[in-house]
């Protein structure tokens, strides 16, 4: 009678480390889980900030947005497209050039898109109108 | 036929009992730790991005809200660097100072007249350093350091100043 209380209560300390051990795994994960969360939001955080400043920066520049792309930091991949690369940060910023000309003007859009290894995060346009001055 | 002692035989279940208790306490004890040490980098990350944030936000807010003609300027007043917002109330000239003293980052709302007191103002948030640059273009750069040593930069176009082209 001993010997089978004795078991009984090994069974039943297993089924509770078994328990424990399964609860353990699902734990982890949702640590590794909250870590990752907490580094994509602290890259967005930095991308978006640094997309502002190029944005912000574009609609007081007096150069052309090439050029002021050049400026930031930015390096030419192709006429329209310019990428600066944060990989320390975690991310890479894109812009990409389009202009709409009129005969009034033309409206320039360089869409700054960033991402985080090869995923999109965000997209911000910078719109900048230059009106032709009329004799 | 089992040569071990009555004794023995006892003692080796009731060991590997006290084992099993020892192993949940030991992962208990180790996912406690790991989940302090996670839970503790969480906060303290996003203690600084809100901190920078706080500050930074608060400032381009503050400009965008007073953003009119020659009403933004940067000026040392004392020997400390401040943003200047400029604005008339009733026909009066008033002024906002925004600077970092002791500290912290203060707000002090006066009278154009009257002389600038760092200490006069309103303490607002833990800041280590404040910064502004403001370019003939109409760009103003504020940079922040908080105390955790991040620093960060913010740029805030301007949109009263007048660059001779639409934007």
């Amino acid at each position: 009678m001993k010997h089978f209380k004795g078991n009984t209560l090994l069974i039943e300390l297993m089924l509770v480390l078994l328990f424990f051990a399964l609860s353990q795994a699902i734990i982890l994960q949702v640590f590794a889980s909250a870590q990752q969360t907490n580094r994509t939001v602290s890259i967005r955080n930095a991308a978006l900030m640094q997309a502002q400043n190029t944005a912000e920066f574009l609609a007081v520049a007096t150069t052309d947005a090439e050029t002021a792309l050049l400026s930031l930091g930015y390096t030419a991949d192709s006429d329209a497209l310019f990428i600066a690369d944060h990989l320390s940060e975690g991310y890479q910023l894109t812009a990409h050039i389009s202009r709409f000309t009129q005969p009034s003007g033309v409206l320039t859009t360089v869409t700054i898109t960033a991402s985080q290894e090869g995923h999109p995060l965000f997209t911000l346009p910078a719109v900048r109108y230059q009106g032709v001055r009329l004799p | 036929m089992s040569t071990r002692t009555p004794a023995l035989r006892h003692s080796i279940p009731t060991a590997f009992i006290f084992l099993l208790i020892g192993l949940f306490a030991l992962m208990s004890l180790m996912l406690t730790l790991l989940g302090t040490r996670v839970y503790r980098h969480i906060a303290d990350t996003s203690a600084q991005n809100g901190d920078s944030q706080i500050v930074l936000n608060y400032i381009v807010n503050k400009v965008r809200t007073c953003d009119a003609q020659d009403a933004v300027r940067v000026e040392t007043h004392n020997g400390f660097a401040t943003l200047c917002l400029y604005e008339a109330l009733d026909g009066d000239p008033y002024v906002t100072y925004i600077y970092a003293y002791n500290g912290y980052l203060w707000e002090q709302f006066s009278q154009v007249p009257q002389p600038f007191e760092p200490e006069k103002g309103e303490r607002l948030t833990p800041v280590l350093s404040l910064a502004f640059a403001l370019t003939p273009s109409g760009l103003l750069q504020t940079t922040i350091e908080t105390n955790a040593g991040e620093a960060k930069t913010v740029l805030t176009a301007l949109r009263a100043v007048s660059s001779g082209e639409a934007k």
